[in-house]
């Protein structure tokens, strides 16, 4: 049925008829898609000095990882207003998946649901980008070696970036262990935090815990690969291949309150007592929060 | 005139030199127009010496270090110790540099196919359009005739 078409009785006083957003046709679609091939191949695109390509995120990589992200994992963000809409931060999140998809998801919340539209700049470790065809993506996407510098660097020109302090201890961790939160390294990402004057963002990821449950780990392998560890699921590597569709579980993600940290000053970066206090704040505060998140989901797969 | 300032100038130390902004190798390839061969590393040092005795490009083995793993450097202290800030910027200089090669897929190529593939596939829709419009016609609007109140 064509729309009603809205005639104003007296032109003037009226407010103006505002169209309904549509949804861009194909035809712009089509545009959109051939001036993002032309741009790829004359190069005629924009990359910063960690190699974040901006271009590339936007047009292939967010738009890939979103159906994971709105249909197989139905993500919910909470305390979204607790990332600040400009300068830096560094948000602090537990590690878990086998397979770090929960940094990935992380990005595409922050990116589609924070009003701002921040991006997320990973810390990866050194691990990620040796990977041949993995790690120049990750490059890609904003992510760059896990190292204090690199991390001092990004904040100070006002980026978001995400820490995993647990590292491959959160994320090879076996499935009977789910939700414990790991050592959290040696506080460098406090270290980074005070130097650089900005506010901590504690961080808790629920579901991806049982995307991948790891109730083996084939250690053999894994020293014959160079891998941290060699995971066995119940899908994995049984069924080959088809063992790394993720399980849908479903996802919840808190963003807690601000922990800020430029009242210590930078010389405070060499108080390791106080490092270690606020380290351990943040993990109380994430250990905390996933139990009140486990509470507050339904079931695992809900 | 960064020389001059080195010579004259009363900075003593060592600093990074470089104009802002960073390009990748891959995109310094595509805006020079040229096509991209990756070779295997240890094939490096021979395809080198086959191309220096043709003459076709020479290079040595530190230049293709630099080429094979990525270079930034941390340019500060030459711009607030040192005070100077090179002209160019790294994008205007391979502008400036691409000016110079004949690129092999040269840009205006790229434009054109990419505007040629658009107007074929906007006359088929358009077509699709139109037969899908004569086999279920859209009803007419009822007829609406504005109200001028007294």
């Amino acid at each position: 049925m064509p729309e009603a078409r809205v005639i104003p009785l007296r032109p003037d006083d009226d407010e103006p008829y505002v169209p309904p957003v549509t949804p861009p046709d194909w035809e712009d679609q089509l545009a959109g898609g051939l001036d993002f091939l032309r741009r790829r191949v004359t190069g005629g695109y924009e990359t910063d000095e960690f190699g974040f390509d901006p271009d590339l995120t936007d047009h292939v990589l967010l738009p890939l990882l979103r159906p994971l992200f709105s249909k197989w994992f139905r993500v919910e963000s909470q305390g979204l207003e607790n990332v600040p809409s400009s300068g830096g931060a560094l948000l602090v999140a537990n590690h878990s998946g086998t397979l770090p998809v929960d940094s990935l998801m992380t990005a595409v919340s922050l990116h589609d649901q924070h009003p701002a539209r921040r991006r997320l700049r990973l810390l990866g470790a050194d691990l990620v980008f040796d990977m041949p065809v993995v790690g120049e993506l990750a490059r890609k996407f904003g992510s760059t070696l896990a190292c204090n510098e690199a991390a001092e660097r990004l904040l100070t020109d006002g980026e978001l970036v995400g820490v995993f302090p647990e590292g491959f201890k959160g994320t090879g961790k076996p499935f009977r262990e789910r939700y414990t939160l790991q050592r959290f390294g040696r506080g460098g990402f406090v270290t980074a935090a005070l130097r650089t004057g900005v506010p901590i963002i504690p961080c808790a990821i629920v579901g991806a815990e049982e995307i991948y449950p790891m109730i083996g780990n084939a250690k053999t392998a894994a020293r014959l690969l160079g891998l941290p560890y060699f995971p066995i699921t119940p899908t994995f590597p049984l069924l080959g291949p088809l063992g790394l569709v993720p399980l849908p579980s479903k996802w919840l993600i808190a963003f807690g309150e601000p922990i800020e940290t430029a009242s210590y000053g930078p010389a405070a970066a060499e108080d390791p007592m106080l490092v270690f206090n606020l380290t351990d704040q943040v993990r109380e505060t994430i250990q905390h929060s996933l139990y009140q998140l486990l509470l507050q989901r339904k079931s695992v797969w809900g | 005139m960064g020389l001059t300032r080195a010579t004259t100038g009363n900075f003593v130390g060592t600093v990074n030199v470089g104009g802002d902004g960073t390009v990748l190798l891959s995109q310094a390839i595509r805006r020079l127009g040229r096509i991209e061969v990756p070779l295997p590393t240890p094939t490096l040092g021979s395809v080198g010496r086959l191309s220096r005795r043709f003459g076709f490009v020479d290079y040595s083995p530190e230049q293709m270090r630099f080429l094979n793993f990525g270079r930034v450097v941390d340019t500060t202290v030459l711009r607030t110790k040192f005070g100077y800030t090179p002209r160019y910027t790294t994008e205007a200089a391979l502008t400036d540099y691409a000016r110079t090669v004949d690129p092999v897929v040269s840009p205006r190529l790229v434009e054109a196919v990419t505007s040629r593939v658009r107007a074929v596939v906007e006359r088929v829709g358009d077509t699709a359009d139109s037969v899908g419009e004569r086999l279920r016609p859209t009803p007419p609007a009822p007829g609406l005739r504005a109200v001028r109140d007294a």
